[in-house]
C-alpha cells in the first residue's frame, strides 16, 4: 500500500475512527485502525466489536494494501505533522509516514486478525433529516440508564414507522419522551434499543443539515452520513412498557419560565451535593414556587419564583440533577409542570411545542418522610 | 525401717520422666502428631477409642523407621534428630529429645508398625509396661502407626488424674485442631472407633484451612497479618473486631508452626483489640512467629508447650503492631489526622520526630478477601522444604502482603498520570495548589496532611457513613426514598419472607417502599435515595439473606441489616468521584463516630508519614527535625 492524503484530512479521519477504538481492550487487535486502500478508494475502520465505525476517505492510492496501526500513535502522529500532504507506505510489518522532511516508521499489527465487520446488505434502508435525528437523540439521551444490571434500559428505545419517529428513555426514575411526525416511507415498523456509546457517536458524527441514511436489520443497526458508516450492535429487548405508567390524568397545571426555574434550581442545589442524598423540595403554592434544600449537616437553601399555578397547594421531592437534566434539555422559554399528587409522577413539557410534536419528560418524586 | 539405697531400675525412671512428657491421650496425641510431621507425612490419619485412653492409633504417610532402629526408637534419649545439645538451638523439628516414645512405652502397650521406602516389607515392634519385644514383619504402605493402648492402665495413680472419656475426647479435638489449622498442605482424618468425625483435605490456602477449622463466618472476616521488625515476623490470620467470642479458645499461637502458649501474646492480642471490643470478647487469632535464631529457647517444658523468649517485650510488641496494623491499617492514626488543624495542603511539616516505631513499619491495608498460599509452594510436602534454616519450622504463610504494592504502584509514571486525569480535571500547576483531594484508580482518595499522605478507601469511608446515617434514621430522621416508575417484583422463599415480615418497619426507616404482593412476592416500589445497587432487586434478598445467615438477637440482626445496606449503598471501588464527593465523604467520614473502620471492621484509612517516604527514597532526616 501505498498513499497520499492531505493531513488535515488525514487527521480529522484517524481521530473520528480513534473514538470508536476501545480504551481498554483484551483484544490488542482492537486498539488499532485498519487502513484499506483499494479499487474504491481509502477507508479506516475501528471497532470494539459492538460499535464500528467506517470512513471512506479522498486519497490518491499509488498501490492497494491493509494495515492495522495502533490508533492512538498514528492519530498523535499525523495530528502534529504540517499541514501538507502525507505519504503513507505500508513496510514489512510497519508503515512509514513521511510529510514534509519528517519521516515516522511505525509497526503495524498483522490485519488478517481485524475483525470482519458487518455488512449493509438485508436490512431495510430509509433516510431521515440528520439534524432531526440528533435534535432527538440529544432531549431522550440524558434519562438513559447507568444501570448496567438492566441492559434493555441502556439506551435510547426508538420507534418508527411511516408517520413518525418516536424515542423514549427511561432509567425507571425518570423518563424522556419525544415522537415527531416525519414521513419515512417505511415498509415495516421498527422498535429497536439504541446503546448509549452508538448515541454519543451519533451526537458527535451527525451533521445539522443534511441527510442520515438508517438501517435496521435484526440484531443490528447502521447509520451512514456522508462518508461515515457507523455500525452498532442493538439491544435485546423488551423495552419496559412504558406507555402503561405514563400518567394521563396530571391536571394540575403550572407555567412556569424555563430558565428562572433552571437557575433556581441549579443555586439550590448546590447543598443538595451529597453523594446521599439530591432531595430538592418544591413548594407550590398559588402563583409561586419555592425551592427548598435542607441538609441536616450542610445547612438550608430557600429560593421563590414566579409561576402561574391555581390548584390545590402541593409540596413534592425531586432528586435535584434529575430536574436540572429535564430542564436543561427543554428547548423553549415556557413549560408546563403537570402534577396529580404528591407520590405520583410528574410531568414537565415545553408550553409550545411543533404542529404534532409530543415531548415531555417524567419524573418520580424523591420523597423524605419527615 | 529403712531401705537401702539402690539405683532405681531403668523402667521405673522412665516411668517416673514419662509423667512429664505423658499426663492424658493428649499430651501422647500431641507427641505422636509431632513424630509424624518431623517425618515428613503428609497425611495424617487418628483412629481413637475411649477418649483416647482405651485407643489412640496414629499413621503416617512419612519417610518410616528402618527395621534396625525400631527397638532405638523406643530407647530413652535416642533420636535422630539431634547429635548434640548445640543442636536444639538450631533444630528445625519439632521433637528432640528422644524421649518421647520412651516414656509412652513406658505407660501403656505401644506398637509401631513402619516401612521405609527402600524396604519391601513393613516391621512391628511392641513394647508392654516398657519391655520390647521381638521385631517382627508385617504390612503396610510407606509411613508408620504408632498404637497405644491402655494407657496408664498399670499405673493406677496416673489413670486417676485422667478426666472422663468425654473430656479427654474434647481435649483430643482440640488439640488435632491445632495442628490440623497449622498445616494447610496436608490431608488430615480423624475416627472414632471407626466412624469418621472429620476429614480435612490438603490445601494451599490458609484462610480454606482456618475456615474448616472456625467456620465460615470467622474465616470470611479475617484479615491477613503480616509484620516484620528486626529479624521478627508475625504473619497469621485475625478477626476484625465485628467478630468477636467469649473466651480464647480461638487463638492459635505458633512459634514457627509448634503450637506455643505464651501470655505476654495474649495480653498483646487483648490489647490490640482493647478499642474494638468489650471487655469479656475476644478475637478469633492465628499467628505464627518466627524470631531470630538463638532469641528463644525452646527446652524449658516438659511438653516444650511454653518457650522462652529472650526479650518478650519484642514479642509483644510485634503482636501488638502487627494485630492492629492489620485491622487499622495503622494503630495511632486517630491523633494524627485530627480534622481540620491537620488536613492543611501545604502546611510545613510538623517538626516532631515521627511516631517512635511506627516508622519501622509497613504500613499495609489487609487484603481482606485475597486468599493467600501456603509457604512451601507447589504442593511436594512442606517439610523437607519447609523448614526455615534460621531453625524452627517455617510458618505456613510465606507471601508477602501489605503495603509494598501500593507503594510501587504509586511511584510509576503511568499511575501518577492516571492519579491526575482520573478526576477528569485538568491539573495545571496553580490548580494543583488548591486540591485537597486525588482519587486513585478509582478506589482511594489521596490527600495531604501534615506530615505526610493519607489514603481513604473509598467503598470503606462510604459504608462507614451510610451505616451511621441508616442507623440514625431508625431514631427519626429517615431516608429518602426514590419512586420507582416501574414497581419491582421480589420472589423471596418461606425463610425470607418470614425475615422480611419481621424487619419490614427497618425496610420502611430505610427509606424502602415495599408491598407484599401474594405469598412469597413483595412489590417495591420506591428505593431509598442513596441506593447505588440495586441489581433488579437482589439486595432485598441480600439484606434478608444477611439477617438470616445467623442467629443473634434483634439489634445484632438490624446491626448486619444496616451493614448489608450500607455496603449496597456505597460507592463501589472503580467508580469514578468528583472533587466535591471525594471532600464531602472526607468531611461526612470524620463526622462519624469511628472514621477509622467500616462497620465489617476494615480499615478506611491508612496514612503514611513523611519519614517513612524520606526512608524509602534512602533520603537522610536530619536527627530531631
Ligand atoms: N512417625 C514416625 N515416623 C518416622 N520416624 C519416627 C516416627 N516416630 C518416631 N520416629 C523416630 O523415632 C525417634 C524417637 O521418637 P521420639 O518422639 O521418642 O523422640 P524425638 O521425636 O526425637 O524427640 P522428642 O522426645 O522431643 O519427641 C525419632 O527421633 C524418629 O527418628
Ligand atoms: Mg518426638
Amino acid at each position: 500500500m501505498k498513499i497520499t492524503i492531505s493531513q488535515p484530512e488525514l487527521s480529522r479521519l484517524a481521530s473520528m475512527a480513534g473514538n470508536v477504538v476501545p480504551n481498554k481492550s483484551t483484544l490488542p487487535i482492537l486498539s488499532t485502525i485498519l487502513l484499506n486502500a483499494s479499487g474504491e478508494g481509502l477507508s479506516l475502520s475501528a471497532t470494539d466489536l459492538d460499535l464500528s465505525i467506517v470512513i471512506k476517505a479522498d486519497a490518491e492510492i499509488e498501490s492497494h494494501g491493509t494495515v492495522a496501526i495502533p490508533a492512538k500513535r498514528f492519530s498523535d502522529i499525523v495530528r502534529k505533522l504540517d499541514s501538507v500532504d502525507v505519504v503513507l507506505e505500508q513496510k514489512e510489518g510497519s508503515l512509514s509516514i513521511s510529510c514534509g522532511r519528517a519521516h515516522f516508521q511505525i509497526s503495524t499489527m498483522d490485519a488478517e486478525d481485524f475483525p470482519k465487520l458487518p455488512g449493509t446488505q438485508g436490512v431495510e434502508t430509509f433516510v431521515a433529516p440528520s439534524g432531526t435525528f440528533k435534535n432527538m437523540i440529544r432531549r431522550t439521551r440524558f434519562a438513559v440508564s447507568q444501570d448496567l444490571a438492566r441492559p434493555s434500559m441502556n439506551g435510547i428505545f426508538m420507534e418508527l414507522n411511516s408517520g413518525n419517529i418516536t424515542m423514549v428513555a427511561t432509567d425507571g426514575h425518570r423518563l424522556s419522551f419525544y415522537k415527531k411526525p416525519e414521513d419515512l416511507q417505511l415498509d415495516n415498523d421498527y422498535g429497536v434499543i439504541i446503546p448509549s456509546k452508538a448515541l454519543d457517536q451519533l451526537m458527535r458524527l451527525l451533521p445539522d443539515d443534511g441527510d442520515l441514511e438508517i438501517g435496521i436489520g435484526d440484531n443490528q443497526s447502521f447509520f451512514k452520513t456522508g462518508d461515515i458508516h457507523l455500525f452498532t450492535r442493538l439491544i435485546e429487548g423488551p423495552f419496559p412498557n412504558y406507555q402503561q405508567v405514563v400518567p394521563k390524568g396530571n391536571s394540575k397545571t403550572m407555567s412556569i419560565n424555563k430558565d428562572a426555574l433552571l437557575v433556581a434550581t441549579d443555586r439550590v442545589a448546590t447543598l443538595a451535593a451529597s453523594l446521599t442524598t439530591r432531595q430538592i423540595k418544591l413548594i407550590i403554592q398559588k402563583d409561586q414556587l419555592a425551592l427548598e434544600v435542607a441538609n441536616s449537616e450542610i445547612g438550608k437553601a430557600r429560593e421563590e419564583i414566579e409561576a402561574a399555578y391555581d390548584e390545590e397547594e402541593m409540596m413534592v421531592g425531586y432528586n435535584a440533577t434529575y430536574l436540572l437534566d429535564v430542564l436543561k434539555n427543554m428547548d423553549c422559554e415556557e413549560i408546563n409542570f403537570k402534577l396529580d399528587r404528591p407520590d405520583n409522577a410528574g410531568i414537565i413539557e415545553p408550553a409550545e411545542l411543533e404542529d404534532g410534536e409530543e415531548y415531555f419528560s417524567l419524573l418520580m418524586p424523591l420523597k423524605l418522610s419527615d | 525401717m529403712r531401705s537401702a539405697i539402690r539405683p532405681l531400675a531403668p523402667e521405673t525412671i522412665n516411668r517416673i520422666a514419662a509423667g512429664e512428657v505423658v499426663e492424658s491421650p493428649g499430651s501422647v496425641l500431641k507427641e505422636l502428631i509431632e513424630n509424624s510431621l518431623d517425618a515428613g507425612a503428609t497425611r495424617i490419619e487418628l483412629e481413637f477409642a475411649g477418649g483416647g485412653i482405651n485407643l489412640l492409633k496414629l499413621s503416617d504417610d512419612g519417610h518410616g523407621i528402618p527395621r534396625e532402629e525400631l527397638s532405638e526408637a523406643l530407647e530413652r534419649h535416642s533420636t535422630s534428630k539431634i547429635r548434640e545439645l548445640t543442636d536444639i538451638e538450631d533444630t528445625g523439628t519439632l521433637g528432640f529429645r528422644g524421649e518421647a516414645l520412651a516414656a509412652i512405652a513406658s505407660v501403656s502397650l505401644l506398637e509401631i508398625c513402619s516401612r521405609v521406602e527402600e524396604d519391601d516389607s513393613a516391621w512391628a515392634i511392641t513394647s508392654r509396661g516398657g519391655t520390647v519385644e521381638q521385631v517382627r514383619p508385617a504390612a503396610r504402605a510407606r509411613g508408620t502407626s504408632v498404637t497405644v493402648r491402655e494407657l496408664f492402665g498399670d499405673v493406677p495413680v496416673r489413670r486417676k488424674f485422667l478426666k472422663s472419656e468425654t473430656a479427654e475426647k474434647r481435649r483430643l479435638q482440640s488439640l488435632w485442631h491445632t495442628y490440623v489449622l497449622a498445616w494447610p498442605e496436608l490431608a488430615f482424618i480423624l475416627r472414632e472407633e471407626g466412624r469418621e468425625l472429620s476429614h480435612y483435605p490438603a490445601t494451599t490456602d490458609m484462610r480454606e484451612r482456618a475456615r474448616q477449622i472456625l467456620g465460615d463466618t470467622t474465616a470470611r472476616h479475617m484479615v491477613e497479618v503480616d509484620m516484620e521488625s528486626e529479624g521478627y515476623r508475625l504473619t497469621g490470620l485475625a478477626t476484625l473486631p465485628l467478630i468477636s467470642r467469649g473466651n480464647r479458645s480461638h487463638q492459635f499461637l505458633y512459634l514457627g508452626r509448634r503450637p506455643i502458649a505464651d501470655g505476654s501474646v495474649s495480653h498483646a492480642i487483648s490489647q490490640a483489640y482493647s478499642e474494638m471490643l468489650v471487655p469479656g470478647r475476644f478475637p478469633a487469632t492465628v499467628l505464627f512467629l518466627e524470631t531470630p535464631p538463638g532469641l528463644v529457647d525452646v527446652n524449658v517444658h516438659p511438653a516444650k508447650r511454653e518457650v522462652r523468649f529472650r526479650d518478650s517485650r519484642r514479642i509483644h510488641h510485634i503482636v501488638n503492631r502487627g494485630l492492629k496494623s492489620a485491622i487499622h491499617g495503622e494503630g495511632d492514626l486517630g491523633q494524627l489526622l485530627a480534622r481540620d488543624s491537620d488536613l492543611l495542603l501545604g502546611a510545613p511539616r510538623s517538626g516532631r520526630a515521627a511516631e517512635g516505631d511506627a516508622q519501622k513499619e509497613i504500613f499495609g491495608r489487609p487484603v481482606v478477601d485475597a486468599p493467600f498460599t501456603g509457604g512451601s509452594g507447589g504442593g511436594s510436602p512442606a517439610h523437607s522444604s519447609g523448614h526455615l534454616p534460621g531453625g524452627k519450622p517455617a510458618s505456613p504463610l510465606n507471601t508477602r502482603v501489605g503495603g509494598s504494592g501500593l507503594f510501587m504502584s504509586l511511584s510509576t509514571g503511568e499511575d501518577a498520570e492516571e492519579i491526575a486525569n482520573s478526576s477528569g480535571v485538568n491539573v495545571n500547576d496553580e490548580q494543583r495548589e488548591e486540591r485537597l483531594f486525588w482519587q486513585l484508580h478509582n478506589t482511594f482518595i489521596l490527600t495531604q496532611i501534615r506530615g505526610g499522605l493519607v489514603i481513604i478507601d473509598q467503598h470503606n469511608a462510604h459504608e462507614r457513613v451510610l451505616f451511621d446515617e441508616a442507623r440514625a434514621a431508625l431514631d427519626g430522621e429517615k431516608m429518602g426514598c426514590q419512586r420507582l416508575l416501574f414497581p419491582h417484583t421480589v420472589e423471596l422463599d418461606a425463610n425470607e419472607m418470614a425475615a422480611w415480615q419481621e424487619q419490614a418497619s427497618l425496610f420502611s426507616d430505610l427509606g424502602f417502599l415495599i408491598e407484599e404482593f401474594g405469598d412469597h412476592t413483595l412489590s417495591v416500589v420506591g428505593i431509598p435515595d442513596s441506593l447505588r445497587r440495586w441489581d433488579d432487586g437482589q439486595v432485598i434478598r441480600d439484606i434478608l439473606d444477611d439477617v438470616l445467615a445467623e442467629t443473634g438477637g434483634i439489634t445484632e440482626k438490624r446491626d448486619r441489616a444496616l451493614m448489608s445496606f450500607a455496603c449496597k449503598s456505597a460507592i463501589k471501588a472503580g467508580e469514578g468521584m468528583r472533587d466535591e464527593e471525594m471532600r464531602h465523604l472526607v468531611d461526612q467520614l470524620f463526622g462519624t463516630g469511628n472514621p477509622y473502620t467500616c462497620p465489617h471492621g476494615r480499615p478506611i484509612v491508612i496514612r503514611i508519614s513523611m519519614d517513612e517516604l524520606e526512608k524509602r527514597f534512602h533520603r537522610t532526616v536530619p536527627e530531631g527535625n
